[in-house]
């Protein structure tokens, strides 16, 4: 999963990055201006935006503007000063999903992220189940027939973003621009590495769950058909 | 005393002007009316006096005090009103003819003549006379008195006819006007208090939709609708122009409520979730303190900003405006000079005062001090790095002490400069702290100047650099 923070105040964007990477496997990017905001809110596919109204150069409701007008579907939680009832009915009128007051509390904040999250993939509950494989998006614990799988960060990340998106086919390059942040250095067989760590982690005796290649077009976690 | 009501005032002016329109009137028509009735008499006078005359000449002197032709000149038989002849010679003792009524008897005064009334020989004369007298006087005879030669002697003949009738028909009149008047003035009386209730209906309705406007209403919905008389139209505008004043304000004060929320808001959440983030894991020690030093610098920020928000509060208070005392602004200035070339040399700038020599302003010494303060933490802040600050103070002519605090920064765009002294004023509307300011320190040095009845102007050249000038009242 990836979200973007388009925040003036430096210190709170940082503050927000810092609370998101470490309480979920999500992977963050800042942005600090209204015109640089909308730019990677319009050419990178984020699971989620957290929106600064008042903003340099362009403000946070004509970025809202840009991104509903292109048919972005990205879920927006605005995070603002303005705390009226009024500012709060145009921001959510505006196309925004979710809205907070500053100052606000960073776990609601987060737990907030989460639930936008979830309900872009259609995952109300937290818990994702796939035959005997359990992913606890909340906690971040993966059981596999009740037995706890250590999975590193990375791992677990690419995990979360199959299961989340499980019977679909997932593509190389969904993973890439749903996994890591602006910063990443990422190589090209990244990915391939990683799967077959997590397929390892999977393949406990006989195979319950796994993550099938199809070739050319990219990946899709499964029930294990015997 | 309380003022009368404005309906009360005009349907009394009105219907007392009406009737005093209508008494004239009646009066007019009166007399007028009164001098025709009277004309006519006259003129039945005269018929019938010629008719005598014809008569006489014609017929010779009546045989008998009956004959016929002179009983019907007076019109006796016809009508009621008939008149009354007597015809006699100058010298001669009985009557040739006299008509007698049984209703009106002959009057005596027709028998006595008054003498000072008696014509020349071929001429007339007509007088009033009384018909009876004392109490029961019935009315007024009008009389002819005609005197021409006739068959060597002179005959005289008097035609009467009362003018009762004609008093009568006066009298009637005189009630019709009355009545008339009497009821144009009850129908004003009655009328006028409607047509001005008619009248004001625009101003009463002004009133009902005056009543509906707040605070939140002044701009929009709360201007007076509907189109009003001419006459209203300056006050409506007037109106209409206040309450756009007050819309001003009252917008301008939301927006400053609203800044002020903002500003103190955004230091608090940015302490809120640091120290939160801070919370949500173990961490190192090292960790730990660069956390508290983060949320040491948004305190600060936060103390600087509410210690200019109370500032700018006392500000406000206008009835609290401390006793203006001597102050020396030279040495003010140079003190201030002094701890700000410190503070600037070590970014590589400079401030620089240039002495003029003593002088006093009226003022505050604590509020000039933060006046200047402010600037010149501006002409740092927004000066270009590594430049100079020159503060210049000019004791000129007449009542005004100008000082000048100039940097070498670049252009403010003039669509900016009226607004640089709003409070919370940012060119970019973001609030941005990247330069640190409040956003206030400008709009409180306007306050300061302005209480102290001075004035303050900002002036930008991408050649000369940004000026700042204030002028104070000469102690």
């Amino acid at each position: 999963m990836r979200v973007l923070i388009i925040e003036d105040e430096v210190k709170l964007a940082r503050n927000i990055a810092k609370a998101i990477k470490e309480t979920t496997s999500y992977a963050v990017d800042i942005s600090s201006d209204g015109e640089d905001g909308r730019h990677q809110a319009l050419s990178n596919p984020y699971d989620l935006i957290v929106l600064d109204l008042m903003l340099p150069k362009v403000g946070g409701l004509e970025i809202l503007a840009s991104l509903r007008r292109e048919g972005s579907r990205v879920p927006v939680l605005i995070l603002t000063a303005r705390d009226t009832t009024q500012d709060i009915v145009r921001g959510l009128n505006s196309g925004s999903d979710d809205y907070m007051t500053k100052p606000f509390d960073i776990g609601e904040l987060v737990a907030r992220c989460k639930a936008l999250v979830r309900r872009t993939y259609d995952r109300p509950d937290p818990v994702v189940r796939i035959g005997a494989l359990s992913v606890d998006t909340s906690s971040r614990i993966v059981t596999l027939r009740g037995h706890r799988l250590s999975l590193r960060a990375m791992e677990y990340r690419l995990l979360e973003y199959l299961v989340l998106r499980a019977g679909q086919i997932v593509s190389k390059a969904e993973i890439l621009e749903h996994l890591y942040d602006f910063n990443a250095e990422t190589f090209s067989n990244v990915i391939e590495v990683y799967i077959s760590v997590v397929r390892k982690k999977l393949d406990v005796g006989s195979p319950d769950v796994v993550i099938r290649t199809v070739r050319g077009q990219g990946y899709v976690i499964e029930e294990a058909t015997t | 005393m309380k003022p009368l009501s404005i309906r009360l005032q005009l349907s009394l002016a009105v219907s007392l002007l009406t009737l005093a329109v209508i008494t004239v009137l009646s009066a007019a028509a009166y007399i007028e009316f009164e001098e025709s009735l009277l004309r006519s008499i006259d003129t039945t006078l005269g018929y019938m006096g010629e008719g005598i005359w014809a008569e006489l000449i014609e017929e010779g002197v009546p045989q008998t005090n009956r004959e016929a032709a002179f009983w019907a000149l007076t019109g006796r038989g016809t009508t009621k009103h008939a008149g009354q002849c007597r015809i006699w010679m100058d010298g001669s003792p009985n009557d040739l003819f006299t008509s007698d009524s049984p209703v009106t008897p002959l009057a005596r005064e027709l028998l006595h003549p008054p003498a000072e009334e008696q014509p020349d020989v071929n001429s007339i004369s007509l007088f009033d006379i009384s018909e009876g007298s004392g109490p029961d006087r019935r009315g007024v005879l009008r009389a002819m008195w005609v005197r021409r030669a006739y068959h060597g002697g002179i005959v005289n003949f008097l035609v009467a006819r009362s003018s009762s009738y004609a008093y009568h028909e006066l009298g009637e009149f005189l009630r019709l006007l009355l009545v008339v008047g009497g009821s144009t003035t009850l129908v004003a009386l009655f009328l006028v208090p409607k047509l001005i209730s008619w009248g004001l209906r625009s101003i009463t309705r002004a009133g009902g939709q005056l009543e509906q406007i707040t605070h939140r209403s002044l701009g929009h919905e709360g201007r007076i609708m509907g189109s009003v008389p001419v006459e209203l139209q300056p006050f409506q505008s007037a109106l209409d122009g206040m309450l756009l004043r007050l819309d001003k304000a009252v917008r301008r004060q939301e927006q400053f409520t609203a800044d002020a929320a903002h500003e103190l808001r955004t230091p608090l959440a940015i302490m809120k979730s640091s120290l939160q983030t801070l919370r949500m894991q173990p961490r190192r020690a090292a960790e730990y303190e660069e956390g508290v030093d983060d949320v040491l610098q948004d305190v600060d920020r936060m103390e600087h900003l509410v210690g200019q928000l109370l500032t700018l509060a006392r500000l406000d208070a206008t009835d609290k405006v401390s006793d203006p005392v001597e102050v020396r602004l030279d040495v003010l200035l140079e003190s201030l000079a002094e701890t700000f070339d410190d503070h600037a040399r070590g970014q590589g700038a400079r401030v620089v005062y240039t002495n003029g020599g003593a002088v006093c302003v009226e003022g505050d010494e604590i509020e000039l001090r933060q006046l200047f303060t402010n600037l010149l933490d501006n002409a740092l802040r927004y000066g270009p790095p590594k430049g100079v600050i020159r503060i210049t103070l000019e004791d000129g002519q007449g009542p005004w002490v100008t000082t000048c605090v100039h940097d070498e920064g670049g252009a403010i765009p003039p669509e900016v400069l009226p607004h640089l002294f709003d409070r919370f004023y940012r060119a970019d509307p973001s609030r941005s702290h990247a330069s640190g300011g409040t956003g206030l320190g400008l709009a409180i040095a306007r306050e300061i100047v302005l209480q102290r009845g001075g004035d303050i102007a900002i002036t930008s050249d991408p050649q000369t650099g940004t000026s700042v000038i204030v002028r104070l009242p000469r102690k």
